[in-house]
């Protein structure tokens, strides 16, 4: 049976919660996908579908008022031991409201914020969500028979996944990464050379710039860089023939990846969206979409699994597909 | 024969415990300054740097050199998992620990403690200026130990070697 937690997570949780939760997974309701922890409040289990809170004997109930709530807070706890005594060496991380922890799991936070620098900062943590992240190895496969049952295989596309928060967009991204870096003989494409630029250490959950997860044989990571200045870095001195970024949205993300695709590069990119229309009202990806910056649109849904592909929209007027 | 062995071993003995005196003096400086240089460049580390604390220590640790590098060891491997303490706590296990082997005063320890408090927090400008007041004040410790070994290592020495003279004398 799997364990509930990556070993690495389960450390670094606090021993309060750590000594409650079950070691492995449970059947009936799947792989863990959430924890959330917050002040005052019970802990929320999230698995595909459904969520459980923790009772104080461990078990998983499905009623609040059933569930164990933690003296202290936790969520502080947890952000302590995860920074490892170190908060002011994560200032950058604590702006933008979330920490990625080894193995790539995402450690979002919410609490008190103050002004600071033009922009805001968590001064106290009232809440945490610990996403953990999953490779997938296989994902990325049921998308491109999909590409390929459209006639978008091959070459390999320049494509967007879109879904809402916890639809499977960065799992998915990564094994595409992994496909394209590795090649796909089904499909007939070949490796290609891949960069990543991993603004928030997601995709290849780098540690000392050495990437913790598989992304192929091809695949440079530039770990922690900014997306703009990470994909035309990435252009210019490691040769790509495809480049991907998790969580495109800005103008300036967009402007990047226009510049790229200029360039002659095939980009992968997430972007939040719930749909085409969602999409295309976002003031930094309505151009991209105008210009037909990608051979397609993959829309994402959560349920019922994360990952479910919803639609794979081919750009309409996209003249390489001669469509 | 055994008379004279006896009143050599006196005197040995009072002197060396008169050196033993006058080398803690002087331990007790070295240590302060040791500390002092520690925080300077911790205060590097994590002003400057940001580096994370286990991170920082080790490096201090490896400047400072030994026998001075066993407390910032010490408060690295608290800091880290498996153990995951909060700075705090990291902290006063290192300064208990300090001070059971090199001899902090209660001064000492309770300028380490009040930075230990607050380290690790969020603030990287606040916590180099907190680093700063404490080197400040170990500095002022260290002047005045420093005023003490010079005032008074000798005169332990001499005291210790007189005493036992004194002894011999009386006994025979």
């Amino acid at each position: 049976m799997a364990p509930l937690l990556p070993p690495s997570l389960r450390a670094l949780l606090p021993p309060d919660l750590e000594r409650r939760l079950p070691q492995d997974e449970i059947p009936e309701l799947g792989p863990l996908l959430q924890i959330r922890l917050g002040a005052g409040r019970p802990v929320e289990l999230c698995f595909p579908g459904v969520s459980r809170f923790l009772a104080p004997s461990g078990r998983l109930v499905p009623e609040a008022s059933q569930a164990w709530v933690p003296d202290g807070n936790l969520a502080h706890q947890l952000l302590q031991r995860a920074a490892q005594g170190s908060l002011y060496a994560l200032e950058q991380e604590l702006q933008h409201g979330f920490l990625t922890l080894p193995g790539g799991h995402r450690l979002g936070l919410a609490g008190q914020v103050i002004a600071h620098d033009g922009g805001y900062r968590l001064v106290h943590v009232g809440s945490v969500n610990v996403r953990l992240a999953r490779a997938q190895p296989g994902a990325g496969l049921f998308l491109l028979e999909a590409l390929a049952a459209r006639r978008l295989l091959p070459p390999f596309p320049s494509l967007l996944l879109a879904g809402p928060p916890g639809s499977g967009k960065t799992t998915l991204l990564r094994d595409l990464i992994r496909l394209a870096s590795e090649g796909v003989a089904a499909h007939g494409l070949e490796g290609l050379r891949v960069g990543v630029v991993d603004e928030r250490s997601e995709l290849a959950a780098c540690h000392h710039g050495v990437p913790r997860h598989w992304l192929g044989p091809r695949t440079d990571v530039l770990d922690g860089a900014p997306k703009v200045a990470g994909l035309m870095q990435l252009i210019r001195t490691m040769d790509p023939q495809v480049v991907a970024t998790d969580e495109i949205g800005s103008s300036e993300d967009a402007r990047a990846v226009l510049e790229a695709r200029k360039a002659g590069v095939i980009v992968l990119a997430t972007a939040h969206a719930g749909s085409l229309e969602e999409l295309a009202a976002r003031p930094g990806l309505g151009p991209l979409l105008a210009q037909q910056a990608f051979d397609a649109v993959c829309l994402l849904a959560r349920r019922p699994r994360p990952g479910q592909i919803a639609a794979v929209l081919p750009c309409p007027h996209n003249p390489r597909r001669g469509e | 024969m055994l008379a004279e062995l006896g009143a050599g071993l006196a005197v040995l003995a009072a002197t060396w415990a008169g050196q033993t005196l006058a080398w803690a003096l002087a331990r007790r400086v070295r240590l302060l300054e040791s500390l002092e240089h520690g925080l300077l460049l911790l205060e590097g580390e994590i002003g400057s740097g940001r580096t994370p604390l286990p991170e920082a220590c080790r490096q201090v640790a490896a400047l400072v050199g030994a026998p001075w590098d066993h407390f910032w060891l010490r408060v690295a491997q608290e800091v880290e998992p498996p153990a995951c303490r909060p700075p705090d706590q990291a902290w006063r296990l290192g300064v208990e620990e300090l001070g059971r082997r090199m001899g902090l005063t209660p001064e000492d320890r309770a300028a380490l403690t009040r930075l230990g408090d607050r380290l690790g927090s969020w603030d990287g400008a606040e916590q180099a200026r907190l680093l700063e007041r404490t080197r400040h004040q170990l500095g002022v410790h260290r002047a005045k130990a420093q005023e003490r070994w010079e005032r008074e290592a000798r005169l332990w020495r001499f005291a210790g070697f007189s005493a036992g003279a004194l002894v011999v004398l009386i006994l025979y």
